[in-house]
């Protein structure tokens, strides 16, 4: 159980091969911490059996099916089949900045995407994946098919772009091309554009009537700024360089973030969209639990509205 | 402000132009100001150090240069965090950076120990023109030899140094540091070039200092002056013996010094004293006897031998000289810290004047190392008994016994006796010239005339010796009314009286019966410490009870009033004195409470009583002899008989300068004076006419001159709290270094303050930045 916990730390993660492993690995170790199963999806509407899997909830084992067959299913309904999962990953160069010892912030993303994927997956939801950096790069369509993870990874796990990024038009484009309502998951580190134009290409999707969870991903450096001797700043997607004792900029710098990310929780807030802010130093089962909440809510809104 | 360099400013350059813009009918002249304010350094060749002010500057770019690059994606939060806050940060930077270079430069310019050089266009406290008093020890340790050269030249060579590097305009008196203080050049004198002439021709004096004289000789040399800046500069060794003030001195010292920092004169003092490891002296030299007799018994001569370093010096060579011919030599260790006594015997067989010398091998400070003593040899001692109680029998009258007790041979053809001896009575006391005596014995006088009394003044005065014994005939009223001294320091004490006490009543304890005679009080002879009965110390018991067996029956009270410098020789058991002597004037004064024959006392019939009445003449009469040696810087003072006085005096010095002596008239007496006696040696004085005359005195140092101990620093800053103690080394002193000496710590002080003050405030900028980050 300890082994599988220890894979929620993004560095520990990192040295494992493959996505499909790194997706597997997280959402293990997130479940097996857990002293409910995560999988909550189960409404009136029945639609077919499932095998139980360790950490099902036992509540929804068919007793009856078990005294004929003696093996364990679930019950699994309507409802939960038709939910549907949009992961947006921000592929964009800035997301390719990792300071020393970390992740870079697409890695997390594709973490936190493939678990997701992963997730998602094995509670028989459909889920759908756009890599985007000023434009959509890639897009896949939803799909509950547990064999749709592997091309969801391979979709996923490619090289940062060099452009920047333009989140406001892609986040546009996105709300006008996703068609049925479902989970609108973004992985960014929204540093490109300012806080309305991005609000606004949120509000979007609100409109459409999807959920929407931001996962703000941010490098512990980007946060923190410990910056001490003289250094020379490259811009990675402005062409900007700047020379300059860090000390001296850094309480500027921070208001700066801060006021920066006020803005977008304080927008998110009012328009009813999950904000969570990450750190690529934090383990990864804040991101889960962050979309586990938002799924969980979209399912009794869904269950209110039927 | 303008910065200038000392070496540029020549003082021989003729006098600066007139500052002012003059005009005269038909012609005008424009003269260019100098700068008001000019700041000169002690250490210019420090002012390198100001090339360390740029290093905050290029440690700051040198930083620049070394950054890391770091590819930064919030690039949008950084560039508008510069764009708010650039302003602020560039001038915490500049703020810092200034701080920090000022920090540096301030210190370098410490380190160069400037001062301000006002041409006296600003009236400033700075750099006006100024009186510079230069005191130069003249004490014999300054004559101190090392790597042969004196302390005393060496103090002369940065003398020099100071006067050329002294500016235009500043004036400059010398002083010798002595005891006296001796002025050279006492009205400042702006001409530098006589000032270093005179500096050249100076030379230290064999003598000891005397500091308080010296301040206050200083102070008046700062009157003659109405320069408003007055800078004194002591060169010294400093010497203990100089400097060490007593205690009870202290506070006069004190206040001399607080009456120069009156003045606002800057007093330093720059030590020329080096390591001494060792120096030996003849410390004290002395005669058994205080009158030599020709033909008299042999002398011994004592000298006291002292070293004054860490090891004892083994096998030192101490010869006797007389008369500038080798005599015998004794071998000496000298152990560190001790005297050590060696005895000489002579006979003198000459009369008149020799010098005896005592001489070790010379060393670094030769001055001390002979000591001299002027020995006048007389055919024979003059004494007259004046007897106040004649009577025809043989040791009937008043002075038999004592006639025959100094001079024992009077009347048979045996060798003379040394003391020759005159009776008189009386009435013959006021016909005779007293002149001619050394000693006057007055035995139970009754009373004195008013021109006796003044003629025993006088005959005091030239240095005399008087014993006055008691007696039945003596009238205590008339003696305690004329004949006493009074206290010194009393209105008495100036009149011509002389005895050492009042005469109280007489003490009679009975001689009827031999039990009342046994009762009678007999001689304490208070641990034979006086001269007179100090030829009994040591003796064998029954030698010693020739004196102390004597019985007194009856004695006059002698009372001694506070205050007084009578010493007892000899009291009685009863603790009343029995001898008492006192120096009065140049002479010496021995009262006996007892008679000289054996009326009262069986003193007479005593062996005791030849020996003390001898030794009793001849103490009386040292004051004719003491005169002949002086301590250096002492004046020579002696006393011409009457009848001799001769018309002129010229004194050969030991350096052989020959200086006119100056005669005084007092009393009907004829003095000679003569003060120049600042070296040590011979001084022989050549009078006549009408009669030539030669006379040998001897001046010698004082022995606390050659203990070479240095001044505690301790007590020399609790002394001289404010004054600047520098040293010098002996190397090569250049004209600046010298001539601003004074002038150091005078804005370097505020210099290191502001240092301090920007350290700290750098300290308290950096975390006030800091803080905000």
């Amino acid at each position: 159980m300890a082994e599988y916990q220890q894979y929620l730390q993004p560095q520990t993660l990192a040295s494992v091969e493959g996505l499909g492993l790194q997706a597997r690995l997280i959402v293990e170790g997130y479940v097996a911490g857990m002293h409910k199963s995560p999988y909550h999806g189960f409404s009136v509407e029945f639609s077919q059996h499932r095998e139980y899997a360790p950490g099902d909830d036992v509540r929804h084992i068919d007793w009856k099916v078990w005294s004929k067959t003696d093996k364990y299913y679930l019950k699994q309904y309507e409802e939960e089949t038709n939910l549907l999962t949009y992961l947006l990953l921000d592929a964009s160069a800035s997301m390719g900045y990792a300071s020393e010892g970390n992740v870079s912030k697409l890695q997390y993303g594709q973490f936190i995407a493939a678990a997701l994927s992963y997730l998602v997956l094995q509670q028989q939801d459909s889920v759908g994946l756009c890599v985007f950096d000023d434009r959509v790069r890639r897009w896949l369509r939803p799909s509950g098919q547990p064999s749709h993870l592997k091309e969801l990874i391979r979709v996923m796990d490619s090289e940062p772009a060099r452009e920047r990024t333009g989140l406001g038009p892609v986040l546009h484009e996105m709300a006008e091309r996703i068609g049925r309502r479902g989970i609108v998951v973004l992985i960014s580190d929204l540093l490109d554009g300012e806080a309305p134009e991005l609000l606004a290409g949120l509000k979007h999707f609100r409109h459409k009537g999807h959920e929407v969870v931001v996962f703000h991903v941010l490098d512990p450096a980007e946060v923190d700024f410990p910056f001490r001797q003289v250094t020379k700043f490259k811009g990675i997607e402005l062409p900007e360089e700047l020379l300059t004792d860090p000390t001296a900029l850094r309480e500027g710098y921070l208001a700066e973030l801060r006021t920066f990310t006020e803005a977008v929780r304080k927008g998110c807030r009012l328009s009813d969209i999950d904000y969570v802010p990450l750190r690529t130093d934090q383990p990864l089962d804040v991101a889960l639990t962050g979309y586990l909440a938002t799924r969980s809510a979209r399912t009794r809104k869904g269950q209110r509205r039927a | 402000m303008a910065v200038g360099w000392d070496e540029g400013m020549d003082p021989r350059s003729p006098p600066a132009c007139p500052r002012s813009k003059e005009t005269r009918p038909g012609m005008s002249f424009v003269t260019i100001p100098p700068p008001p304010l000019a700041i000169g350094f002690a250490n210019p060749l420090l002012l390198w150090g100001l090339a360390a002010a740029s290093l905050p500057i290029l440690l700051h770019l040198l930083n620049r240069r070394r950054y890391r690059e770091e590819s930064w994606a919030a690039m949008r939060f950084l560039l508008a965090a510069i764009r708010k806050n650039q302003k602020r940060i560039r001038l915490e930077h500049w703020l810092l950076l200034t701080v920090r270079t000022l920090l540096v430069a301030c210190a370098a310019l410490a380190m160069a120990q400037p001062y301000l050089e006002s041409t006296g266009a600003v009236p400033l406290l700075a750099g006006r023109r100024t009186h510079r008093v230069l005191v130069l020890d003249g004490t014999m340790s300054m004559s101190y030899a090392a790597a042969g050269r004196s302390r005393f030249s060496r103090a002369v060579e940065y003398a020099d140094a100071y006067v050329q590097g002294a500016r235009n305009g500043d004036a400059i008196s010398v002083v010798l540091l002595g005891a006296p203080p001796r002025v050279v050049i006492g009205a400042p004198s702006p001409n530098h070039a006589e000032v270093r002439e005179e500096l050249e021709q100076l030379s230290p004096s064999h003598g000891k200092a005397d500091l308080e004289a010296t301040l206050s000789k200083i102070r008046e040399v700062l009157d003659a002056s109405d320069l408003p800046q007055k800078e004194i500069l002591f060169l010294t060794d400093l010497q203990e013996g100089t400097w060490h003030v007593d205690p009870d001195r202290e506070s006069a010292v004190k206040r001399a010094v607080e009456a120069l920092e009156r003045e606002r004169a800057n007093c330093v003092v720059v030590d020329l004293g080096d390591e001494v490891r060792s120096n030996r002296a003849v410390v004290d030299l002395a005669l058994d006897t205080p009158v030599v007799v020709r033909g008299g018994p042999l002398s011994v001569i004592s000298a006291r031998l002292a070293s004054f370093g860490s090891a004892t010096e083994a096998g030192v060579r101490a010869q006797l000289v007389v008369d500038g011919r080798l005599g015998p030599e004794r071998r000496v260790d000298l152990p560190p810290g001790q005297e050590v006594p060696v005895a000489f015997s002579y006979r003198f067989e000459d009369p008149g004047d020799h010098v005896v010398e005592v001489r070790l091998e010379e060393d670094r400070l030769p001055v001390d190392d002979t000591r001299r003593l002027a020995v006048p040899v007389r055919e024979q001692l003059e004494a007259l008994l004046v007897n106040g109680d004649y009577d025809p029998e043989p040791f009937e009258s008043e002075t038999d016994y004592l006639a025959q007790a100094l001079s024992p041979s009077e009347g048979s053809d045996r060798s003379p006796s040394p003391i020759r001896v005159e009776v008189a009575t009386e009435a013959q006391l006021s016909r005779r010239d007293l002149e001619r005596y050394d000693v006057i014995f007055l035995c139970n006088v009754s009373r004195l005339s008013r021109g006796e009394v003044e003629a025993i003044d006088g005959f005091l005065r030239l240095g005399g010796g008087l014993v006055v014994f008691g007696g039945e005939r003596l009238q205590p009223d008339e003696y305690n009314g004329t004949l006493f001294a009074g206290i010194p320091g009393s209105e008495e004490f100036e009149g011509p009286g002389f005895l050492p006490a009042r005469l109280g009543a007489v003490v009679d304890s009975g001689a009827e019966t031999a039990e009342q005679l046994a009762l009678a009080p007999e001689f304490d002879p208070i641990g034979f410490e006086h001269p007179i009965v100090a030829i009994y110390q040591g003796a064998p018991a029954q030698v010693m009870a020739g004196l102390t067996g004597v019985r007194t029956w009856r004695s006059h009270d002698l009372r001694v009033p506070e205050g007084s410098t009578a010493r007892r020789a000899l009291a009685f058991t009863d603790g009343r004195p029995a001898v008492l002597t006192m120096p009065r004037h140049r002479g010496m004064v021995v009262q006996v409470a007892t008679t000289a024959d054996d009326d009262w006392t069986t003193w007479p019939l005593h062996p005791s009583y030849p020996p003390v009445v001898e030794q009793m003449a001849l103490f009386a009469a040292s004051g004719r002899m003491s005169q002949r040696n002086v301590a250096v810087g002492q004046p020579i003072d002696q006393a011409m008989p009457e009848g001799a006085s001769p018309a002129s005096a010229v004194i050969v010095r030991p350096d052989g300068r020959e200086e006119p002596g100056r005669l005084v008239e007092e009393g009907g007496a004829t003095r000679l004076v003569f003060d120049q006696t600042d070296l040590a040696g011979v001084y022989l004085a050549r009078l006549g006419p009408p009669v030539a005359r030669e006379l040998s005195f001897a001046a010698n140092p004082d022995p606390v001159e050659s203990d070479p101990s240095r001044a505690d620093s301790a007590t020399l800053s609790a002394l001289f709290p404010r004054w600047t103690f520098s040293s010098w080394d002996g190397g090569p002193v250049s004209q600046t270094a010298a001539a601003t000496v004074g002038r150091r710590g005078e804005l370097h002080r505020g210099l290191l303050l502001a240092v301090l003050g920007l350290v700290l405030g750098e300290s308290t900028l950096a975390w006030w930045i800091g803080r905000r980050r």
